[in-house]
């Protein structure tokens, strides 16, 4: 069935309804909004344009076996998106290093926290937009802070492997972690403000 | 207002670095706290940040194929092979067809059970012990074990004295009826003058009366010529 609007652009939560009652154009649009995004996460994590890809596939198949279950209270579909893809990068990359044998670290099988958002939809933000402005603020972060963070989300580390990583005390890495993820949000508050 | 801590907490959850335990606790805190709520949520913005800040990276034009592919086959209702309606025909004619080969080979198989019982029950076989008939001092024996059913029998001899060149020992029955005397094979000798073999009266014959062993030419003889060696009646 195609959508019943055709002048307007059904947002990301009405994709995600529509993927839900299996509407396969649904997800089409879906992937077409957002695969650019999720495949360039999914390799910034594995460097390797292949297993990228095969995450972007699991992801979107994941995206369409649980969107009944996905509950728009608690976040947008963006960053649940985002959490699926993430994840499952992370569960490919700790697999390929535990065969390499270069980090010996239990997998951690327990399924995704849902995404408590509580801001009003987020749809009105612009993707381009808040590109430019976190680009700006992880730019203004310094590396002392900026490092932590992206070894946390892009290789999936925990706070204990980022203290050893760096050769910092876990206090101080928990403590530089909680000062730039409170700067990273800083401008995206002015553009709701805004 | 959420102190410096908790700020730590939020930061750690919305990075999914909190171990499984703390994660529990601190979900459970944001069920009551508003403010901690809009704070975690603000910052997964700020997470999804770190993606978007990342050069858009279209996958390959094959990836968006194979996802939709995939998706419409699990959709697609599985085939049904229509049902053909001989095929409960053609499997009740292959069990019937079963059934009689069966029952014919249960009929041999009893047929053959029957003979068997007959044959080799113990009211049908005879033992019969033969003794020397001229030379006392030979030890030389022989058992004969008759079927009158099946009218043949199994002979065992020992310490039989061996023949002379151009000779062979040989096994007669005396039919009771005839009182002649039909051939029942040469006895071959071992080393140790033993033997053990089974036999048939080579003519048909009525009631065995009597079994002999004579010493006759090599190769044996249609009628007793020689002397006899042993002999034991049928009682």
């Amino acid at each position: 069935m195609e959508p019943t609007v055709a002048n307007e652009e059904p947002t990301d939560h009405i994709l995600l309804a529509a993927i839900a009652r299996k509407e396969s154009w649904a997800l089409s649009e879906f992937y077409d909004r957002h695969a650019g995004l999720l495949n360039a996460l999914a390799y910034r994590v594995l460097n390797q344009s292949q297993e990228a890809e095969d995450v972007v596939q699991e992801a979107f198949l994941l995206i369409w076996h649980k969107a009944a279950s996905y509950d728009p209270r608690l976040g947008l579909p963006r960053t649940w998106a985002i959490t699926l893809t993430r994840n499952k990068a992370i569960d490919r990359l700790r697999a390929r290093q535990r065969r390499n044998a270069i980090m010996v670290e239990e997998l951690e099988d327990a399924p995704p926290a849902p995404e408590l958002n509580t801001v009003a939809p987020e749809d009105a933000l612009d993707q381009q937009e808040t590109a430019v402005l976190v680009r700006s603020a992880l730019a203004e972060l310094p590396q002392e802070q900026r490092r932590p963070i992206e070894l946390a989300f892009f290789k999936g580390l925990t706070h204990l492997e980022i203290a050893e990583s760096l050769r910092e005390p876990l206090g101080t890495i928990k403590a530089r972690i909680r000062r730039g993820m409170l700067k990273l949000r800083e401008p995206l508050l002015g553009l709701r403000a805004s | 207002m959420i102190d410096e801590l908790l700020q730590e907490q939020a930061a750690l959850y919305a990075l999914d670095l909190l171990v499984e335990s703390e994660k529990r606790e601190f979900e459970q805190r944001l069920h009551h706290d508003e403010a901690l709520r809009q704070l975690v949520s603000e910052l997964q913005l700020g997470r999804d940040g770190l993606a978007l800040q990342l050069p858009v990276r279209p996958p390959s034009r094959a990836l968006k194929h194979r996802i939709l592919e995939t998706i419409s086959q699990e959709a697609r209702p599985t085939k049904l092979i229509p049902f053909p309606t001989w095929l409960p025909w053609a499997i009740a004619a292959c069990l019937a067809l079963c059934a009689v080969i069966f029952y014919g080979q249960w009929q041999t198989v009893q047929t053959e059970v029957a003979c068997l019982r007959t044959q080799y029950s113990p009211d049908q076989w005879q033992a019969v012990s033969l003794r020397t008939a001229s030379d006392q001092s030979s030890e030389a024996t022989a058992t004969v074990l008759w079927n009158h059913a099946m009218v043949e029998g199994k002979l065992t001899v020992t310490k039989l004295p061996p023949h002379a060149a151009g000779q062979d020992y040989q096994l007669w029955v005396i039919c009771s009826v005839t009182k002649h005397p039909v051939n029942a094979g040469i006895v071959r000798l071992n080393a140790q003058g033993q033997v053990q073999m089974s036999f048939r009266p080579d003519a048909k014959i009525g009631r065995a009366a009597q079994f002999c062993i004579s010493l006759e030419k090599a190769g044996g003889d249609l009628t007793p010529h020689g002397p006899i060696v042993l002999a034991g009646v049928v009682l």
